[in-house]
């Protein structure tokens, strides 16, 4: 891994992973800084002879893993806070934006990290699982779950939809 | 792809918002010398030499309080982040809004019912008590905009929307000033506003604008000055940033007029003011001062000439909140954290000394704020800890019974249920999380995973009697095991996912494969072998060679048991469940439930006419299945899911 492939997950990855984490996170600038974080480690792993096979999953892997931490996320939140002039990307008061963060919010944690991951990211139920290092069995408990939480919450009511959420 | 889930992508998609990327790169490359940095010297040492250069910035000490002994007036109000803890996985569940008295022997929780509404989130951030003490105001972290709620229960309201932050109180409680962050991109169809520092009436109305681009607002006691901090950001040409941005303490009048800035300057470092509040007398202000890598404390004069050191150490010192009485500072720290993201309230003189911990639990505590009127917060009932859930009364578990485990409102334990159905014995009647529960092959004593916390004594793999007794970690830090067919040796999960061998007798663990990813071992009735799974394929170890041979190719193969007389190993693949021969012949299916449901925890009956595992097709739970008809049934009275593997 080198600056052109820093360049180029920041060209083509960065904005997804990004969202991917705030929408766990709660926070756009949160997101950011965890990503970056996440990052700069992936640099300094692969410098030590380290290889990362996927650095997308790689850097969501470890920013979901940063973003567990309070202490690291106020003070994040704190900082950003600061950062008024150059937060350009902070998320506005958008409908369907609130619409979809009031739902993952009512999700817990593991289930809403499943959700993003396979959502936005598109991850297959085995990335997800190498991701957050947690069972294949568990992904798939978890996103049965969320699915089901997401629609009734998004009122995603297509028949076609509800009928394959309810026969489960 | 069903189309909910296409449905559920596009929504996702559409609700992201745009980041800009034109100086992350440079951002990266900075914070990798600092990984780097870390790794060769060491955090605290750096600290240390960063620390000592602020420190060094006010020749002039101005120590205009008397010592004392302990606080007695008020409350300070604060978030938690009730995470689960080990020692209480009950308790769990988002940011919520506590006080603590000043002394730290008391705690309350503020108002549950509206902070758990179902129209809100569970983020609560920022509490700040009205000067009445009967409303607080406070920001929703994960869906944005400020409400306010009694103190009390009842009502919450919200008074603005988007990106909020750190809102306080006018001395006359009429209205709060709060900080507004930009909008999303001009012309996305959303509301447009210019970020900076407003104010709302706290009954609700008009938003008003009292300082553009500006931050973090505090009221002087008089009301008649706002002290705000104010971010410098160097732009090239093009408008990018350049570097990292300054913060700066000024001061305005309540309407936005006169805006000055403060000359607190700890002499030659790169800092940033980030917090503060002004002493009760108005003449002093307590600072978070952030420096690269650590956040500490200081007192300045208002004229910002003199001032001295109030915290330091190499843990942060954030949020610092004075007593209304002037003689202590309230903020929160992680320097008694026992894990990253463990933070807790603390006071310290105003005048220096050393501070006073008022919480101590495995909670994160942030964001105190001392409120001036305790009266309603007083007259609540004070919040204890809630008394663990009933997870069933705990006995023996009987030869012939299915052991397996799963969790009442978080507290995981290892159960017993007869086959037929049942009522579930609860074996293990304990906070810490146990997983996939073997019986020894005399049905005597069972083995299982337990977690009580990273490095705790009683992580590791545990082996006890079928009636609880003897109870002991066999292989710290071990995780699932199975037992040799004598009963003297366990094969086990080691950290690094390898897996190893425990002699029962000696101790003595011995690993015996060196994979990356070595999960879910299983040792044949013949004690010949061991099937485990390696990076997801299914493979046998030949224990007296170390030869590992492949039985079925795949990614997705975990969760090995074999059948009594070692013909068939069963396993899950995926999220059905399969058998096959050891040598890789007779692959089927024994699951092919509705789409999308979930088996699991495969586990053959003594006798080998059964495979019992759990699903989550309706109706969701344990089953079992004649391996011969393939037909198969609940076991009644077992739970809606298991979670973490069983054994028959």
């Amino acid at each position: 891994m080198d600056d052109a492939a820093v360049r180029e997950f920041v060209s083509k990855d960065y904005a997804r992973v990004v969202n991917a984490v705030a929408f766990v996170a709660g926070s756009v600038e949160v997101a950011e800084d965890l990503v970056q974080e996440a990052l700069a480690r992936a640099w300094a792993r692969s410098a030590r002879g380290d290889t990362i096979d996927s650095l997308p999953s790689w850097v969501a892997a470890v920013a979901l893993n940063l973003s567990r931490s309070r202490w690291r996320r106020v003070v994040v939140e704190r900082r950003h806070a600061l950062r008024v002039a150059v937060a350009e990307g902070t998320p506005g008061p958008d409908a369907d934006r609130v619409d979809v963060m009031r739902a993952l919010a009512s999700l817990p944690r593991r289930q809403r990290e499943v959700a993003v991951l396979r959502y936005l990211l598109e991850m297959s139920t085995r990335e997800v699982a190498a991701t957050l290092q947690i069972g294949e069995g568990t992904v798939k408990n978890s996103l049965a779950k969320a699915r089901l939480a997401l629609a009734t919450r998004l009122r995603i009511d297509d028949a076609e939809v509800v009928n394959d959420v309810t026969d489960r | 792809m069903s189309r909910i889930d296409d449905e559920l992508t596009r929504r996702l998609r559409r609700a992201s918002v745009p980041v800009v990327d034109h100086d992350v790169v440079d951002a990266v490359t900075h914070r990798r010398r600092w990984v780097g940095i870390r790794r060769r010297a060491g955090a605290a040492v750096l600290t240390v030499v960063v620390l000592a250069g602020v420190a060094v910035g006010y020749r002039t000490l101005d120590r205009a309080f008397a010592p004392l002994q302990a606080p007695s007036d008020g409350v300070i109000v604060f978030r938690r982040f009730l995470r689960g803890c080990p020692d209480l996985p009950h308790v769990g569940g988002g940011l919520d809004i506590f006080a603590v008295s000043p002394e730290g022997a008391t705690q309350w929780r503020l108002n549950p019912e509206a902070m758990h509404s179902k129209t809100r989130s569970v983020f609560e951030t920022d509490p700040v008590v009205s000067p009445d003490g009967t409303r607080f105001a406070f920001v929703d972290y994960y869906v944005g905009g400020l409400w306010v709620a009694d103190v009390a229960g009842g009502a919450v309201a919200q008074l603005a929307d988007g990106s909020v932050d750190s809102p306080v109180w006018t001395p006359d409680g009429s209205s709060i000033v709060f900080e507004r962050r930009s909008p999303a991109t001009p012309g996305d169809g959303t509301a447009e506003f210019t970020g900076g520092i407003y104010t709302v009436p706290s009954a609700g109305g008009e938003h008003t604008l009292l300082a553009e681009g500006a931050s973090t607002p505090v009221f002087s006691p008089d009301g008649a000055t706002i002290a705000y901090i104010e971010t410098d950001v160097v732009e090239d040409v093009e408008g990018n940033a350049i570097g990292r941005p300054q913060q700066s303490l000024w001061f305005m009048d309540p309407d936005g007029s006169d805006q000055r800035q403060m000359a607190i300057q700890p002499e030659d470092r790169e800092f940033s003011v980030r917090d503060g509040d002004w002493s009760p007398d108005g003449e002093h202000f307590v600072a978070e001062v952030a420096t690269e890598g650590n956040v500490d404390l200081y007192v300045v004069n208002i004229d910002g000439q003199s001032g001295y050191r109030l915290t330091d150490d190499p843990a942060d010192d954030v949020s610092p909140s004075w007593s209304p009485d002037g003689d202590w500072i309230a903020f929160g720290t992680g320097r008694w954290g026992t894990g990253v993201g463990h933070s807790e309230i603390a006071v310290v003189p105003a005048a220096g000394g050393q501070p006073t911990r008022l919480t101590n639990d495995c909670w994160d505590d942030f964001d105190p704020s001392w409120a001036p009127n305790d009266d309603t917060i007083r007259s609540l009932q004070p919040w204890t800890v809630p008394p663990l859930p009933d997870t069933g009364p705990v006995g023996p578990a009987e030869p012939g019974q299915m052991v397996f485990v799963t969790d009442v409102e978080g507290v995981s334990d290892v159960y017993a249920i007869d086959p037929e159905g049942g009522t579930p014995v609860n074996l293990t009647g304990d906070v810490a999380a146990q997983g996939n529960p073997v019986w020894s092959p005399d049905h005597e004593r069972i083995a299982f995973a337990q977690y009580a916390g990273q490095g705790d004594a009683d992580t590791g793999t545990v082996v006890m009697n079928r009636d609880g007794s003897d109870r002991r970690v066999v292989v710290p830090g071990g995780g699932r095991p199975t037992w040799s067919p004598d009963g003297t040796r366990l094969a086990i999960e080691l950290p690094g996912s390898k897996i190893g061998v425990v002699d029962l007798t000696t101790g003595e663990v011995i690993a015996v494969t060196d994979g990356a990813r070595d999960l879910w071992p299983a040792w044949s009735p013949d004690g010949t072998t061991i099937a485990f799974s390696r990076d997801g394929a299914l493979v046998l170890l030949d224990v007296a060679t170390g030869e590992v041979s492949l039985v079925v190719k795949g990614d997705v193969h975990v969760e090995p048991d074999w059948s009594p007389d070692g013909s068939w190993i069963a396993f899950r693949s995926g999220r059905d469940i399969v058998i096959v021969r050891p040598d890789g012949s007779g692959l089927r299916n024994l699951t092919q439930g509705p789409q999308d449901s979930d088996e699991q925890g495969p586990a053959w009956s003594p006798d080998g006419a059964h495979i019992a595992f759990t699903t989550d097709a309706a109706p969701s739970g344990m089953c079992v299945m004649d391996v011969e008809s393939g037909e198969w049934e609940r076991v009644e009275g077992s739970p809606d899911w298991v979670t973490s593997g069983m054994d028959w």
